[in-house]
């Protein structure tokens, strides 16, 4: 199980606890509207569980459209990236979700000298 | 001020000859133009593996420096959005320069004919940056296309579905969100100006340009269709990227 950073369960009891459930966040957001829980539940469940299923942080899209239209500029995306964070620091330095490995790999592939160029003018 | 250009993954993987052709114009305004054709380390950030981007982050810079760029423009709005947060050195859009030193004359004006009405898609990790919204609306409107601005757009911009690696993390969620994205907007003809971004849009269903397929393409009248969405090719997409190389090492 991932050990939460101080900060990272703070973020998630401050949206817990300031989200007002308008539910604006929700109108645009496929995501929030799959999860079907506002904000506030949606965190409140991760402070009291001290867990969430890997899928739902890495299934924002980190895009902060909530945090636009959110009366009180609630950071959702910088939580749920707070927790992504955690959970590579828990697995030894690697994502949790096995399907992200091609994301490593094509990153290990953009290092390649076959792909990168620099020229100083 | 010497400047550098960074054209990023996603757009060299898209469009080589678009690349190079920038490239070139930029020249004749930069004879001191560097070029940075490296990654810088988004999709390791998205992933929450912090240690590994900061590393891939470090490379980026470390070229900046022994290139000795004063301030780097960027045709990635991720890029962008990445150098922006670092704070590390100065950076611009490339759409916000094209147009403060003006489109290429064969460009100005060549679309006056068409009756083509596009719809633009504004990228989300440059959501805040109001001056390059504004530049690509100036550009299309000098290419001589009618415009038609969409209600959520600027800062209140929607994910085109690929934000956050959601496409690698959950598929079906990112393909409903692209979906999503392209019913929200006022025509199927879409205009963005991130190479991902068009992907999306194409795999959302609309019809999808990117900004440089207008400036250094064919004039789009009504009913034509978007170039291939080469980007769903892996293959093609790497092939693309290595093509970028070797016309830029050519320039």
């Amino acid at each position: 199980m991932t050990n939460y950073r101080k900060s990272t369960v703070d973020q998630a009891k401050f949206i817990a606890e300031t989200c007002s459930s308008c539910r604006r966040c929700m109108r645009q957001c496929v995501f929030l509207q799959q999860q079907g829980q506002t904000p506030a539940q949606l965190f409140e469940d991760f402070v009291e569980k001290g867990d969430i299923a890997p899928l739902v942080p890495y299934s924002c899209q980190l895009c902060h459209q909530c945090t636009v239209v959110c009366p009180h500029h609630l950071e959702l995306a910088d939580a749920f990236l707070a927790i992504r964070q955690d959970m590579v620091q828990a697995n030894h330095g690697h994502t949790p979700l096995k399907q992200m490995k091609g994301v490593e790999l094509h990153q290990l592939l953009s290092r390649f000298a076959l792909f990168c160029y620099t020229k100083k003018g | 001020m010497r400047r550098g250009f960074m054209a990023g993954c996603s757009l060299s993987a898209y469009c080589p000859q678009y690349v190079r052709q920038t490239v070139d114009y930029l020249k004749e305004f930069y004879p001191e133009l560097s070029i940075i054709q490296e990654c810088c380390g988004k999709p390791l950030y998205y992933l929450g593996e912090q240690a590994k981007f900061e590393r891939q982050f470090g490379r980026l810079e470390q070229s900046v420096k022994n290139c000795e760029i004063d301030q780097l423009i960027t045709a990635c709005e991720g890029c962008l959005s990445m150098v922006q947060r670092s704070k590390q050195f100065e950076s611009i859009s490339l759409w916000t320069v094209l147009a403060q030193i003006g489109l290429p004359e064969a460009a100005i004006g060549k679309a006056k004919d068409s009756d083509m009405v596009f719809t633009i898609h504004d990228p989300c990790p440059t959501r805040d940056n109001v001056a390059m919204q504004q530049a690509v609306i100036k550009l299309l409107k000098d290419l001589g296309y009618q415009v038609k601005i969409a209600k959520l757009s600027g800062e209140k911009t929607l994910c085109c579905g690929m934000g956050g690696m959601c496409g690698v993390a959950n598929p079906k969620l990112a393909h409903e969100a692209m979906v999503h994205r392209v019913e929200t907007l006022p025509t199927k003809n879409i205009v963005t100006y991130c190479a991902s971004c068009r992907s999306a849009m194409m795999n959302g269903g609309g019809q999808a340009w990117h900004l440089l397929d207008l400036i250094w393409g064919p004039v789009v009248y009504q009913g034509d269709k978007c170039p291939e969405n080469t980007l769903n090719s892996t293959f093609t997409a790497w092939k693309n990227r290595y093509k970028t190389k070797q016309l830029l090492k050519n320039s």
